[in-house]
């Protein structure tokens, strides 16, 4: 099993920067209570639509949150990147046994017989 | 930072190969069989460090890649019945991370001459690692509580 777990040192920076602004922290702290639209996180802030935006693009390049957009709503959630990362380690465990049980059938074609 | 997320999966996968139960059931048996196709890729080299193929026994694989072990898979076997089920708990470590554990169970069905393998896996991905590389992926839930703190204080 090949190492996985090791971050991508841009998506660092991009976090970082992303967390280095009141707003875009305040952002994250309102989602962890559940997903928002970005009207919705705008009528909580004293700037326009484009400029809460904004600071959701910036959250969303650094990955710590996504957002899926339904008609003219755009919804924004915290991205459970970890579990996404679990999820694919089990793909890949899974996907490992799938080789595993071929070349068991290539171990049992090689021998031949069907004793 | 110590994250406590987890992810679960079950998936049965299914074989028919041309050979009796009897014989498939010795390659999951004999460690050194099991050693060459137990290896997931031509590029991984599997070294038995252990291999007691009993109820309650223990099997240690390292995985080698170029040498250098990347993982350390432990079995232990938790039913066996000759020719026909394995049941067996499988763990998968990176260094002193424990990256995964999955209940195996592999049933060997008799079927036209050949035998079709059941392989369920009952798979657990958890994440135990408190350092550095668990941090990005850690900022959603770390952040979600300091900013609930936050915004209560």
């Amino acid at each position: 099993m090949a190492n996985h777990r090791t971050p991508d040192p841009d998506l660092l920076d991009r976090g970082f920067n992303a967390l280095a602004d009141a707003t875009r922290r305040d952002i994250i702290a309102r989602l962890s209570d559940g997903e928002a639209s970005v009207t919705d996180l705008a009528a909580g802030y004293d700037m326009t639509l484009p400029s809460l935006l904004q600071h959701v693009r910036v959250l969303e390049a650094a990955g710590l949150i996504s957002t899926v957009k339904t008609g003219r709503v755009r919804t924004c959630r915290l991205e459970t990147q970890r579990l996404a990362e679990l999820d694919r380690w089990i793909t890949r465990y899974h996907a490992a046994w799938q080789r595993r049980l071929d070349r068991l059938g290539e171990i049992l074609n090689r021998k031949g017989d069907t004793q | 930072m110590t994250h406590q997320t987890m992810a679960h999966r079950t998936e049965t996968l299914e074989r028919t190969y041309a050979a009796s139960p009897a014989r498939v059931f010795r390659a999951w048996e004999d460690p050194e069989v099991r050693r060459i196709w137990g290896s997931p890729s031509d590029d991984v080299e599997i070294f038995n460090e252990a291999a007691d193929f009993r109820v309650g026994g223990e099997d240690v694989q390292l995985c080698m890649v170029g040498g250098e072990a990347v993982a350390r898979v432990v079995g232990r076997y938790l039913d066996i019945v000759p020719d026909a089920r394995i049941v067996y708990s499988e763990s998968i470590s990176e260094g002193s991370v424990l990256l995964g554990v999955s209940l195996v169970s592999a049933e060997f069905i008799a079927a036209g001459g050949g035998t079709r393998l059941v392989l369920t896996l009952q798979t657990a991905a958890l994440d135990g690692s408190d350092l550095l590389d668990g941090v990005v992926a850690g900022w959603s839930s770390a952040l979600a509580r300091l900013g609930g703190k936050m915004v209560a204080a």
